[in-house]
């Protein structure tokens, strides 16, 4: 929605708006491209912030500060020019735009928190001086949605400036805090006083946000920098005084004056008296100016209501007065004449965007006048209890962070894991009693077939019952006193790890390559595997642009692969695609190119004319969440002899596309990815799925449709010749689903069940039995017991290469006795969060797969550094380990970064 | 200096003729003159103690041999830097590849 509302401010609106605007923009924002405020190259700037969750990280890569600074101006400008805006009617979306455009802004400002020098926080400035200009915004009517849609881009800048507040020297944050209120600040201006009411509502939300941003942001801070914040949430503050809306003024500013006073006041408690009371003291004038004008109009509210507005927060309203230092927010209502001058003047000085230092002599005045105003605070604090619930009601039906804090509970809930008892709902209630009615006898009957799982089952737990006989417990208690047979060895062998953690000498080129990649003059002879290799690292570490985009794209590249183009805008894309010589591209990975290519870019350029990809066989868009349906007809056409494809996260790409596909791939496409897809219904899709001749691998992860009658379905058609189902997060899936897998496919040699939590241990008694060649099984979160994952190893773990047990938390001894003696081929195990293995079970799997070169064991701190030191494999790279130092030389295999690993046709890696 | 027995030595021959004879162990950071030098079965370079690199140039031979040593002095617990000149790092990466260093 965002993206269309931006979409909405058209480039001819805005561009009647000749020049930024002046006065109360910092100097860093005039500059001379303003003409072109939302050129269509800033469009695609706010594209992804919706996307946020996709995209990995917002396109500032390494920016020169002059780039980046220009960027700010340029959008900031923009920003300011809208201000010009006469238009009355315009006014409303305008600001909303240029609301948008602020929260893109803040986007942009936000992942360079860490790369940013004090230059930088001048773009912060200018931003908000962008913000600030809105200000001049004369619309009556409109000024409303206007100063609510800065508001939001207050939220945003102040959410932003949140998110960086570790990173940031206090420099910054005083100048970030200084451009956030200024932006607020700027608002005041609004002469509007209909909208009086909402603008300082918004106002106030603002003031809210930055307040809680700066709450936050307590621990970290030095006085110095404390002072500074205190004063732009305070500059804020008085500068919403100056709004003259007379009736809507009480509340916006109380609401407001409440919350820099709790904050005030929970900072108190940690920093330095002086600076502190002089803080509050500005903040103090201030809202005295105010009040000598409402006087009598309204009352401050409570600051209760805003805890439970913002959350809660647990302040108390106590008045706790130390050393003279003001501590209530009952100060605030304190209101003598006399202090007028001061606060207007400080108020002109917060308000022109630096928080700068407050000189001594000012420190010492207002400390004294602060003094005088805590005789008044006990008789306002009965005043705040009295209005609390009518703005906490106001506050909580109004304030558009608890909208935002709604839609983060609502979208958060997809990426939480929930605890097996929230499970046992879900199982409680299934969706086919039917399908509850086979588990139960599946599981009786799954042992008794005659069959390896279930004769491995018997045998282990005879085992474990003598086990147990012999020392003497219940079956109950876990048998902690099990013969493992594993003796640490006495020498110890750290020898052996340091010498593989010499970094190899391919690995220091590629770096030191990556380090001069601007140099590169011709990629010329290098093979694909250098280029690839050279394309990831420098994705990685975000150096990834044009130039090497045009190196790798120059002659007539065969594979080109880049893991992350979101850096990539629309007019960068179309250059380098339309110089592309496709003839021979075999293999194209644009991974994350949401924002440089939206469906029109594609149709002009790749997908322009059909066969323009003609032997095109493995094309990667994932995260591609500008393209459609139709993006993908034009892309079938193009690539005919298309094999492979990955649609992950494409979240536009609909059960329409797969009928697309279809029609024209179906006999030939055989890997299809469509993880995160939520768009795409599953059993929409389920007819054009079935119509797929040469299907081996198809992944649905995450997509929630994903129900037994879907796998049923599918698997019973297509099941014969697949070899690799991703079925990640499909919570709805049960045993049955299993069970027909097992049965329907006989090849398959990848299975990833991570997250399908209703699994019982006859989903692995039905994969034992069935599926003997897999070699990747992807547990994650499953409720296998102990016994169930030993049986399935005994009965087929000859075959597995890659292991993962990721939080399969019963595994214990029983499993690790049969890792080590049957899973000899295993190269890859994960244990992580698996607590009930200890250092003798690690280490006897550890010795006994001598093929095995990597072993995660993140969280599980029961393992010591009797399992590092003492096991014997020379080869094995131990991840996970706290504070192991192993850690630092983590080398992701490359076999996990390209897809398509089935295909005879591509060219392995 | 301490002698270096031949026996302890084995000769790097680079595309142009240059030999740079360096110790075993050094080499052995190689993987490939490792297998070379290793395996059973006799390979021309085990019995004379030599291999040719047609394809790699001296600059970069030489750079490789630094590299070995520079590795067995890492693996010894001095870490230091390995200085790579921007303009050999191409060339140096793919000969690394072949060497599988």
């Amino acid at each position: 929605m965002v993206v269309l509302r931006t979409r909405a401010v058209t480039p001819q609106t805005l561009a009647k708006d000749s020049t930024p605007s002046g006065d109360r923009q910092s100097p860093a924002v005039h500059q001379p491209e303003a003409p072109v405020p939302v050129s269509p190259s800033s469009t695609p700037l706010s594209a992804p912030r919706r996307s946020g969750r996709l995209a990995s990280r917002s396109p500032t890569a390494y920016e020169t500060p002059q780039t980046t600074g220009r960027k700010r101006r340029r959008a900031s400008g923009g920003v300011g020019s809208i201000a010009e805006n006469k238009a009355i009617e315009e006014g409303k979306s305008a600001a909303q735009g240029v609301a948008n455009e602020g929260n893109v802004i803040a986007d942009r400002i936000e992942p360079e928190a860490e790369e940013e020098t004090p230059q930088t926080t001048e773009r912060r400035r200018s931003a908000s001086a962008g913000v600030g200009s809105i200000a001049k915004n004369k619309a009556i009517e409109e000024g409303k949605p206007a100063v609510m849609g800065v508001a939001d881009g207050g939220n945003v800048i102040a959410d932003r400036i949140e998110q960086e507040a570790e990173e940031e020297t206090p420099q910054i944050t005083g100048c970030s805090r200084g451009s956030a209120s200024a932006g607020v600040g700027a608002i005041a201006e609004n002469k509007a006083i209909e909208e009086g009411n909402p603008a300082a509502e918004g106002v106030a939300d603002g003031g809210n946000v930055i307040a809680d941003r700066v709450e936050q942001e307590v621990v970290e801070e030095t006085p110095p920098t404390t002072g500074r914040k205190r004063g732009s949430a305070s500059a804020c503050v008085g500068s919403i005084a100056d709004n003259k809306a007379t009736e809507e003024g009480d509340q916006a500013v109380e609401d407001v004056a409440t919350v820099i006073t709790e904050r005030v006041k929970l900072e108190e408690r940690e920093n330095d008296g002086k600076c502190l009371s002089l803080d509050e003291n500005r903040s103090v004038k201030r809202i005295r100016r105010w009040t000598s004008e409402e006087k009598g109009k309204g009352k401050l509210g409570e600051v209760g209501s805003l805890e439970t507005a913002i959350g809660g927060k647990g302040i108390s309203i106590e008045n706790d007065v130390k050393n003279g230092e003001l501590r209530v927010p009952g100060t605030l209502i304190i209101n003598e004449g006399g202090a007028e001058c001061e606060g207007r003047r400080n108020r002109n000085q917060s308000s022109t965007g630096v928080t700068g230092k407050v000189s001594r002599e000012e420190q010492e005045r207002l400390n004294e006048e602060g003094k005088e105003l805590e005789s008044k605070i006990e008789f306002l604090k009965s005043e705040f209890k009295r209005t609390m619930d009518a703005l906490s009601k106001k506050l909580e039906s109004g304030s558009r962070m608890v909208q935002f804090k709604d839609a983060a509970r609502k979208n958060a809930a997809r990426f939480a894991h929930f605890e097996a008892q929230e499970n046992q709902q879900h199982q409680e209630a299934p969706p086919g009693v039917q399908a509850g009615w086979q588990s139960t006898e599946g599981e009786q009957k799954v042992e008794d077939w005659p069959g390896p799982f279930s004769t491995a089952m018997k045998i282990i737990r005879d085992r474990s019952n003598r086990m147990n006989l012999q020392s003497g417990k219940p079956t109950s208690d876990k048998p902690n006193s099990f013969a493992i047979n594993w003796t640490p060895r006495e020498d110890g062998g750290g020898c052996n790890r340091s010498k593989k953690m010499v970094p190899s000498l391919q690995q220091l080129c590629t770096e030191g390559l990556a380090k001069y990649a601007d140099a590169i003059t011709s990629l010329e002879c290098v093979p694909d595997a250098f280029r690839h290799r050279l394309s990831q690292l420098l994705c990685d570490s975000r150096k990834m642009n044009t130039n090497f985009l045009n190196l790798i794209a120059c002659g007539s590249p065969s594979e080109i692969r880049i893991r992350d183009c979101s850096w990539l805008t629309e007019e960068e894309f179309t250059d380098c695609v339309q110089g592309l010589d496709t003839s021979n591209l075999t293999v194209l990975q644009l991974d994350y190119s949401g924002r440089g290519m939206p469906d029109y870019v594609l149709l002009a350029t790749l997908a322009g004319s059909p066969s323009s990809l003609p032997v095109l066989n493995t094309l990667s868009l994932n995260g591609a969440y500008r393209l459609s349906d139709v993006g993908i007809r034009a892309l079938v056409s193009a690539a005919p002899s298309l094999r492979c494809l990955n649609l992950s996260q494409c979240s536009l790409v609909s059960a329409t596309s797969i009928s697309i596909l279809v029609d024209s791939l179906g006999s030939t496409l055989q890997e299809l990815y469509l993880n995160d897809c939520q768009s795409i219904d599953a059993m929409l899709m389920l007819p054009a799925l079935l119509r797929f001749e040469q299907l081996e691998v198809l992944s649905v992860g995450g997509i929630e449709t994903v129900s037994d009658d879907f796998i049923i379905c599918f698997v019973s058609v297509c099941g014969h010749a697949m070899k690799e189902l991703v079925l990640s997060d499909c919570v709805k899936l049960t045993d049955s689903s299993l069970k027909v897998i097992a049965s329907a496919c006989p090849c398959l040699q990848s299975l990833n069940l991570a997250n399908v939590r209703q699994l019982t241990d006859s989903a692995l008694g039905y994969l034992a039995n069935g599926c003997q060649e897999i070699q990747t099984l992807k547990l994650c979160r499953n409720n296998f017991s102990d016994e169930a994952v030993a049986a399935f190893i005994e009965a087929s773990g000859e075959s597995l290469k890659d292991l993962s047990l990721n939080s399969v938390k019963q595994v214990s001894h029983n499993t690790a006795l049969s890792v080590a003696r049957r899973a000899r081929n295993l190269q890859s195990l994960d244990l992580s969060w698996c607590r009930n293995l200890a250092d003798e079970a690690v280490g006897l799997i550890v010795d006994s797969c001598l093929s095995l070169k990597v072993l995660k064991i993140f969280g599980c701190d029961q393992l010591t550094d009797v399992l590092l030191s003492g096991h014997s494999n020379p080869v094995v790279e131990i991840i996970g380990m706290k504070m192991s130092p192993a850690l630092a030389n983590v080398r992701v295999s490359d076999a996990q970064a390209f897809p398509a690993h089935y295909a005879s046709v591509l060219s392995s890696m | 200096m301490t002698e270096m027995r031949k026996e302890d030595t084995v000769k790097l021959i680079s595309a142009e003729g240059f030999e740079f004879v360096i110790n075993k162990e050094a080499a052995m950071v190689s993987q490939t003159i490792r297998n070379m030098l290793t395996s059973p079965g006799s390979f021309a370079e085990a019995q004379h103690g030599e291999v040719t690199f047609p394809e790699i140039s001296t600059t970069i031979l030489e750079k490789i041999c630094q590299y070995f040593h520079w590795s067995l002095q890492y693996a010894s617990g001095k870490e230091t830097e390995f200085p790579i000149e921007p303009e050999l790092t191409l060339e140096l990466m793919m000969a690394a590849n072949y060497l599988h260093t």
